[in-house]
């Protein structure tokens, strides 16, 4: 630097390089510095404003840059009002941002542009502005509780540039969608048939309801391994998503080429930004798994009612029928559906696919942490815990930090009761990333297998706090809650939660156990409903509904939802190829079939039904008591009075089972009295 | 290779016959190192194994023997031993014993009729000590079956045979006769040196280094593993992990090395190193309660509460009855009780001490020599201020094994707390010894 006489623009320009280079480099208060005094030098040249401001974006003086980009008028450019919107998006002045970037109609601004995408698909080089544009705005809207508006936007967003992961991430994660939406969004991306991995990934983490059909399939072709056509169309594509990324890491610097006022590097650091302050984002997936597991401890919480019992008993109708299957129903929770029938998603899926998808070879992503997390998922929805726990350790061994992998992770933990494994791991977490919303929800799962549900209520709420679209949290919160009879804070937190994930069913689902549960039967079936149109494989809302029909009295109706019910249990089992019969989570409704069926007059099928409750849970005093209850209906007193033995043998104190068999033990020796008669009349 | 294959053939058949024989721990521990040789090593050991199968198949054993086999799995001792007894050569047919020279069935049949009726009588011997003594009682009472066993063993065959030779050791060691039992002990290792319980027995007598080099010992591998577990309980920490370096040349997957050498840097208190080795080893088996009692007190001493807690659960998981284990729930309520007085993201700490205490009785009730129980039992003694019976745990550790700094330091500070700085200070130095 001997030779002072370089001419200014030489030293500007040397000047630039450096900033850039210290950016790239993680130096950010050199950059600072430097790119304070070219400004100077250069007497504010919009290139070199944009440059400190940028430098003031990734050194977190936020305000410094919106103020610095709004003293020199410089809002014009839509980089420039994108880079400030970011600035007070990250100091939370969501209003502002709206005020810079200038509202419009979702549809519009995508029919305007539309030729955009193209070109930028067609480059495959970076992600359009305008489509990060509108992903800002679904934010504000979002932050500002304006859910419908954010879901346009982040739609628009989509529809801008499908490359735009993270307005997916935010429709799927906050369930802005129901699962028919997401589904024909994803299959109206405007992916080309090169792309058709990235299409597979879009669907495969999609909401897992209705997808029997395909969903094994697209999981099947993302993780085989590549042909060499699909692995040069993955390649091509996520070489850009690469450049992005490591340019994301290294806040923009590496964009340097594009000089002071870095055209193409603008969006990058942004995207970093945007990253480093929803670390979250990607965890809140899969409510679904996260709850439920209500506990058998309602069986004891629920106490048993001998005065309407026999009242009932004398009657014909055990009021305890509904009761017994309502309090196991909560058992099983909701599974996120297998399902049957969902023959009907399969067809749209195939003909929507891009290009016809037929692609011979698969993905070669099997052992990317995304596949895995989808995969974990789908196999915690259709049950299989066991296999989805497995599945998720060894992903979480190899990279312990693969933040999608947590939810199923823990969701299958609790459900396997691995409380242990939960500890260990919530410690670390908490340790590690105090200020996560995934952490403190691991240690209310913790609690929830512990059965300490105060504490787990604490920690779920903590999540809560820490971050409102927790989904998972906001569901435990509500199981947690319910776990302890406490209906009307439970409702309240189901309710939260159905009103933040629209897509949802588990809150609503939720909610209809409260009411049910508070004998509020109207509110209760509209919400079951609800949550039937929102997942209609769930076993669980087919079990809840016909306890429900059950207890208005429409047994017939009871008995046809029991028996979806239980087929969807079956389909899921019959998948998950483990045992037959879907599992001790059909226990219930076979036990609810019975009584429906008993109601009916239908006595070989009610005593079919119970048999295979059974077989299931075969120590169940109460099973045993309603078979020898059809029995005795239907006249067979002798072998009744057995099956009385049995029920009262592994429980003495059952007092419907003691009245009944005097009754029985009566009625038998009426009828031995009756055919002695006979006998000696003759 | 050749040597790791002869190896293999070796363990193969020592495994077979210390099952045989009923020393179940040495045959574990010859598997353990047999699992540890380098994966080629069973490529060249089929024939030697084939012969060593053959000749088993020519001379089955008797069904008399199979049957007393069976009982003494199931810890029916006495009936096993009387079972054997028309098999076994008794000490008046020593010379028709004789004949039929070391192994084969007769002698098989005498040892483990001899090995029946010893550990019958230590069976009776820990019932009596239950039933005569409360937990802290001194009430010793021996093996009443030492002096048939002794008759039993007085015959030609268990002058030779190495089992035999084994088992005189252990009743020497009973009767007190320290000189003796080294001398049959290491004759019986250098006769069959893959017998673990052998050395271990002879480890036992080792109060020095010296005594260790006059031992008459054979030019084998399992004399190097031998002298580092002697290192180790000796406290020469440094040449104990060189020694173990040898071993570990030879069987580079066996977790016995790698305990010994979690062990070694435990007591070198070079915690980074032994928690590594002790965290590899739980990976690699994560239901290993062996030397785990070290790496709780490891953690203990780094604080890593959510690690013990685990590793806690964990065995109490496995199996609850064994000392190891009480000794690592001891030390997580212990460490609890402290955590408590911090923090108290648990609540309910009262009294946590006290189950700490009552963990380490448990772990001794179940194994009475298990000193460092008995040391941490002293600890938790001292934290609940109750000094004489801390005095009282650390005097029992000592007894175990005089070797243990932290016992005779504890006893040295439980003194100090009493304020008798003389008594404080001649503990003190003993602990520097």
């Amino acid at each position: 630097m001997g030779a002072p006489a370089a001419g200014p623009a030489a030293h500007a320009a040397s000047l630039r390089a450096l900033v850039q280079d210290c950016i790239a480099k993680h130096l950010y208060g050199t950059a600072v510095f430097f790119a304070d005094k070219l400004v100077s030098l250069t007497d504010y040249g919009a290139g070199d404003v944009f440059l400190l401001a940028q430098t003031y974006y990734v050194s977190h003086q936020f305000r410094r840059a919106a103020m610095l980009l709004r003293q020199h008028g410089l809002m014009e450019d839509v980089r420039f009002r994108y880079l400030a919107a970011k600035c007070f998006a990250e100091v939370g002045e969501w209003d502002e941002v709206l005020a810079l970037l200038a509202d419009g109609e979702p549809d519009d601004l995508a029919a305007s542009q539309s030729d955009a995408p193209a070109a930028a698909a067609a480059a495959g080089r970076e992600i359009a502005t305008p489509s990060a544009v509108c992903l800002l705005r679904g934010r504000a809207y979002e932050a500002l509780d304006n859910r419908a508006a954010a879901a346009q936007w982040y739609r628009a967003a989509l529809s801008l540039d499908p490359f735009c992961e993270e307005a997916l991430s935010a429709l799927l994660d906050h369930h802005l969608l129901t699962n028919a939406e997401e589904l024909a969004l994803v299959d109206g991306l405007p992916l080309g048939p090169e792309h058709r991995w990235l299409w597979l990934l879009y669907r495969c983490r999609c909401k897992k309801y209705n997808q029997a059909a395909c969903m094994e399939q697209q999981l099947a072709e993302l993780e085989a391994p590549c042909s060499s056509g699909a692995a040069a169309a993955v390649a091509a594509a996520a070489a850009p998503a690469g450049d992005g990324d490591f340019a994301r890491r290294a806040g923009a610097g590496a964009a340097g080429a594009a000089g002071g006022a870095g055209t193409a590097g603008v969006l990058q650091p942004s995207a970093q930004r945007q990253q480093a302050a929803t670390p979250s984002a990607a965890q809140q997936r899969r409510q679904q798994l996260s709850h439920q597991r209500q506990p058998p401890s309602q069986q004891q919480s629920q106490p048993q009612q001998p005065a309407t019992q026999r009242k009932a008993a004398a009657a014909g109708t055990p009021a305890r029928d509904t009761r017994t299957a309502r309090r196991a129903g909560t058992k099983q929770q909701p599974q996120p559906p297998g399902a049957a029938a969902a023959g009907a998603a399969a067809a749209p899926a195939s003909a929507l696919a891009p290009a016809g998808g037929a692609s011979p070879g698969g993905c070669g992503l099997g052992s990317n942490t995304g596949v895995v997390a989808c995969r974990a998922e789908w196999l915690h929805h259709q049950g299989r815990h066991e296999e989805c726990y497995a599945l998720t350790e060894r992903a979480l061994e190899r990279d312990p930090y693969a933040t999608e992998c947590l939810p199923p992770h823990l969701a299958s933990a609790l459900a396997l009761g691995r409380k242990n494994e939960l500890f260990l791991r919530s410690h670390q977490l908490v340790e590690e990333y105090p200020d996560s919303a995934l952490s403190w929800f691991s240690v209310g799962c913790y609690y929830m297998a512990a059965r300490h549900f105060e504490a787990a209520r604490r920690h779920f709420s903590k999540a809560t706090a820490l971050d409102r679209n927790s989904a998972h949290a906001w569901v435990g919160f509500g199981h947690a809650f319910a776990a302890q009879d406490e209906s009307d804070q439970a409702l309240a937190a189901y309710r939260t939660a159905a009103r933040l994930f629209p897509g949802l069913h588990t809150p609503v689902l939720g909610m209809g156990m409260e009411y049910s549960r508070m004998n509020n039967l109207g509110l209760a079936e509209r919400l079951f409903h609800a949550a039937h149109k929102l997942c209609p494989e769930d076993p669980l809302v087919a079990h809840e509904i016909g306890v429900l029909e059950y207890r208005n009295g429409r047994y017939a109706l009871a008995e046809r939802w029991l028996r979806t019910a239980l087929a969807h249990h079956a389909a899921r089992g019959g998948s998950g190829g483990g045992g037959g019969g879907g599992g001790p989570a059909a226990e219930a409704s076979l036990l609810a079939l019975g009584h429906a069926r008993r109601k009916l007059g239908d006595y070989p099928g009610a005593i079919e039904a119970y048999r295979g409750a059974l077989a299931i849970a075969p120590n169940a005093a109460s099973t045993h008591a309603a078979v020898a209850f059809a029995l005795q209906l239907s006249g067979d007193a002798a072998g009744a009075v057995r099956e009385y033995h049995v029920a009262l043998g592994l429980r003495p104190d059952d007092t419907f089972a003691q009245e009944m068999l005097g009754e029985a033990l009566r009625e038998e020796c009426e009828r031995a009295a009756g055919e002695a008669e006979d006998g000696l009349g003759f | 290779m050749a040597d790791a294959a002869a190896r293999f053939a070796e363990l193969s058949a020592a495994a077979a016959e210390l099952t045989d024989r009923g020393l179940t721990a040495a045959a574990k521990w010859a598997t353990e190192m047999l699992c540890g040789l380098p994966p080629g090593a069973a490529a060249g050991a089929a024939e030697l194994l084939a012969v060593d199968a053959a000749a088993r198949a020519a001379d089955p054993d008797p069904p008399t023997l199979l049957l007393a086999r069976a009982c003494f799995s199931d810890r029916e001792y006495a009936r096993a031993a009387h079972l054997l007894a028309h098999l076994a050569p008794g000490p008046h047919s020593g010379a028709l014993g004789g004949k039929a020279a070391a192994a084969g069935a007769p002698a098989k049949a005498l040892f483990l009729r001899a090995y029946s009726l010893y550990l019958a009588g230590e069976q009776r011997r820990e019932a009596d000590r239950v039933q005569k003594s409360g937990l802290l009682g001194a009430a010793q009472s021996a093996n009443p079956q030492l002096g048939a066993v002794e008759a039993l063993l007085d015959c030609r065959t268990a002058e030779v045979d190495p089992f035999c030779l084994y088992l005189r050791g252990l009743v020497a060691v009973d009767r007190g006769r320290d000189d003796d039992a080294r001398r049959l002990l290491s004759a019986s290792a250098s006769a069959y040196p893959c017998n673990w319980a052998a050395w271990q027995a002879l480890l036992a007598l080792c109060p020095d280094l010296d005594t260790l080099g006059a031992l008459p010992l054979p030019a084998h591998w399992a004399r190097d593993a031998f002298l580092a577990a002697a290192c180790l309980e000796l406290q020469h920490n440094a040449e104990a992990l060189s020694r173990l370096q040898v071993v570990n040349q030879l069987f580079p997957g066996s977790d016995w090395v790698t305990a010994a050498a979690a062990a070694a840097h435990y007591s070198m208190r070079n915690f980074e190193e032994a928690q590594r080795l002790y965290e590899d080893l739980l990976a690699r088996d994560p239901h290993r309660i062996e030397g785990m009692d070290a790496y709780s007190n490891i953690l203990y001493v780094k604080e890593a509460f959510a690690a013990l807690s685990h590793l806690a659960h964990r065995v109490a998981a496995s199996d609850r009855y064994r000392p190891e284990s009480c000794c690592i729930i001891g030390n997580y309520y212990s460490l609890k009780a402290r955590a408590g007085a911090i923090c108290c993201p648990f609540g309910g700490f009262a009294g946590q001490h006290e189950r700490a205490v009552e963990y380490f009785r448990r772990a001794l009730r179940l194994s009475r020599r298990y000193q460092s129980a008995w040391t941490l039992m002293g600890h938790e003694y001292v934290e609940l201020k109750n000094a004489p019976a801390a005095i009282d745990a650390y005097r029992q550790a000592i007894e175990v094994s005089p070797r243990d700094y932290r016992a005779w330091y504890g006893l040295g500070q439980t003194y100090e707390l009493l304020g008798m700085p003389y008594y404080a200070l001649h503990y003190y130095r003993r602990g520097i010894d």
